[in-house]
């Protein structure tokens, strides 16, 4: 079987396909901590 | 090394890089089942943690990120050549060695520019040459363990471009902001300014883009379109370019559908913001490059993000192009200081 349907992927795997998201908000969020406190640093 | 030959060594490094992932890309997704999410965890994992990793690179600049990145790329194909280990641990290993090396060619060639484009814009410019090469190579009947020495390749150019380099240098000489603009608000135009640039990148009309010729010819246009952005705008002046480029780029990219000359025109002009955004969040950043090289590389992942998820028709996707582009031409026009020559 092949899929390039991503509803039946995140059907099938939902664990991985959330996780992956969650990890991509943390690492995004934790860059706009850092450009914050370059910022801030910068002032 | 008196003159600045450091783009040219990580346009290599950066061609390497990408042969070396899309073989391995294009081969695993012929034979995985879950076709759709091996390029996205791709992107992601590729794409978004060089923002970490440029701070870490930024704060401790004696870390050679181009070994690691390297040793990395390494791990991952002599596990993909000889073992059975599941796809998702070499593909994890493979993106993080992707970003390593990233990141070592945007301090390096950033930090030797003095405040020029060129450097960087010819380092990120080697990757679309290499997409392409990478694609082809999976098509043949190529070994993967082949590769391993194309990956040992880059060690002598890692090494090279460190040579005689300043750890200290800094990319103070990088001023094409306006001083009076909100930094925070510099900060989030240039981001989204890459991911409109990603999200049109994928939404380009190309018909005519239908043999390997044309595939090859596509993707190195871009690439000399990538390395031109820098080139022209240190010649003359950043805004000029960013501007006229991002304009001028519209009416190519819209009819050029079905005309293979007009279409390459459009997507020349079109890649040539690549190096702009990076100098202008250099500008504001100018303390650590590796975090501003990570913001675009978000951005680009932001962009690219929606294709995996949305298809729009050939109308709507015009419409955007044209939308998208005046406001992109708009924000740098805002944020870029006049040219002086």
């Amino acid at each position: 079987m092949k899929t390039t349907d991503y509803q039946l992927y995140i059907n099938e795997n939902p664990v991985l396909f959330y996780s992956f998201i969650l990890f991509m908000i943390l690492i995004i969020a934790s860059t706009i901590y850092l450009v914050y406190k370059e910022l801030k640093k910068n002032k | 090394m008196k003159r600045n030959y450091r783009g040219y060594l990580y346009f290599y490094i950066h061609f390497v890089v990408e042969v070396v992932c899309f073989f391995y890309l294009s081969r695993i997704t012929s034979n995985s089942m879950f076709v759709w999410m091996i390029p996205f965890i791709y992107d992601g994992l590729a794409f978004v943690p060089q923002s970490l990793i440029g701070y870490i690179s930024d704060k401790y600049p004696k870390i050679n990120m181009g070994i690691i990145g390297t040793l990395m790329l390494l791990t991952s194909y002599i596990l993909f050549s000889f073992t059975k280990i599941n796809d998702l641990v070499t593909l994890i290993i493979l993106c993080l060695g992707n970003a390593f090396l990233h990141i070592e060619g945007a301090e390096i060639t950033l930090k030797s520019a003095q405040g020029r484009l060129s450097p960087s814009a010819i380092f990120v410019s080697g990757g679309s040459f290499g997409v392409v090469i990478g694609r082809l190579l999976a098509t043949t009947g190529i070994l993967p363990w082949v590769l391993i020495i194309l990956i040992l390749s880059m060690l002598p150019f890692v090494l090279l471009a460190r040579r005689d380099w300043n750890k200290n240098a800094s990319t103070k000489d990088f001023n094409y902001v306006k001083e009076d603009l909100s930094k925070p608000l510099v900060i989030f135009i240039a981001v989204l300014v890459v991911i409109i640039r990603g999200y049109m990148g994928y939404g380009i009309p190309t018909s005519w883009n239908k043999t390997v010729i044309e595939l090859i010819i596509f993707y190195f246009t871009m690439g000399i379109g990538k390395a031109l952005g820098g080139i022209l705008s240190d010649y003359f002046g950043i805004q000029k370019v960013a501007v006229l480029s991002t304009l001028l780029a519209i009416p190519f990219l819209c009819f050029g559908d079905n005309i293979m000359i007009i279409s390459l025109i459009g997507v020349m002009l079109f890649s040539m913001t690549m190096s702009i955004t990076l100098a202008i969040l250099v500008s504001v950043l100018k303390r650590t490059p590796g975090l501003a090289f990570g913001l675009t590389t978000i951005g680009l992942f932001l962009g690219t993000a929606p294709i995996f998820f949305i298809k729009v028709s050939m109308e709507i996707n015009i419409a955007i192009i044209i939308l998208f582009s005046c406001l992109c031409s708009l924000a740098l026009k805002y944020v870029l200081k006049e040219d002086t020559s």
